[in-house]
């Protein structure tokens, strides 16, 4: 059920033993579709922050979904937890110098073109969006 | 090689080297091993020697901020030495570089 110009890509279900070879995954695939050094670390960075909640308050592990559109690059991650109260609410302030948690969602928002978050009892839906060079260059199909 | 390296306080400067991907899978470890050495040496200088990590997340910049705090129980100052420009953009992005002596 692809729309024209997606790519189908890649699925993974992941847990805490599973987290580093989901990170690879993702950079693997991110930067065989055109993501580099910098661009490529950030997509990865928010990814990981991603994956690393659904194992750390999403049930213990998700199911990532990997594809291309358009000339941009789409990470899904998918857990049965028990959902986030205000899915829009976290992550839109940094926090301050001495706390030792709370970055995760901060960092991913900063470091992809689009994040979404969808989520209800049945758990949570986020999805990140990064813009690859070529179509940063020209907007030509 | 181990991610984490920890020597012994010479002429009060306790330095610990990092390496290679910092996360969660192996934060609560990264952050025993660090926040106990500086308990433990009492040192008056900490230095985190960045410069080998090749990956860090929120979870690892979690355990500098527990390293910098631990410094601070003993009175200790506390700086970050030689991040790859993507940590050092990471760090900047979290609003840790003045906290973290690289501002």
């Amino acid at each position: 059920m692809s729309e024209p110009g997606e790519t189908l890509g890649l699925e993974y279900d992941f847990d805490f033993d599973t987290l580093v070879a989901a990170r690879r995954l993702v950079e693997r695939y991110a930067e065989r579709h055109g993501l580099t050094e910098a661009d490529l670390y950030r997509f990865v960075v928010a990814v990981n922050e991603i994956t690393t909640n659904a194992v750390r308050h999403g049930g213990g592990g998700g199911r990532l979904s990997l594809w291309q559109a358009d000339g941009r690059l789409y990470c899904r991650v998918t857990d049965n937890g028990p959902g986030l109260p205000w899915p829009d609410e976290p992550g839109h302030r940094p926090v301050p110098p001495g706390s030792s948690s709370g970055r995760g969602l901060w960092l991913a928002r900063q470091w992809v073109n689009r994040l979404t978050i969808e989520s209800d009892a049945e758990g949570t839906s986020v999805t990140l969006e990064a813009t690859t060079p070529q179509s940063k260059q020209s907007n030509d199909p | 090689m181990e991610v984490v390296s920890v020597g012994t306080v010479t002429d009060g400067l306790l330095e610990v080297v990092l390496r290679g991907d910092i996360d969660f899978t192996n934060a609560a470890w990264v952050r025993k091993t660090v926040s106990a050495a500086v308990i433990d040496q009492h040192p008056s200088v900490v230095r985190i020697e960045m410069g080998e990590v090749a990956f860090l997340d929120s979870s690892g910049i979690g355990v500098l901020v527990d390293a910098m705090k631990a410094s601070a129980e003993v009175d200790a100052s506390f700086s970050v030495g030689h991040p790859t420009p993507r940590v050092f953009d990471q760090l900047r992005i979290t609003g840790l570089l003045t906290a973290f002596g690289l501002g």
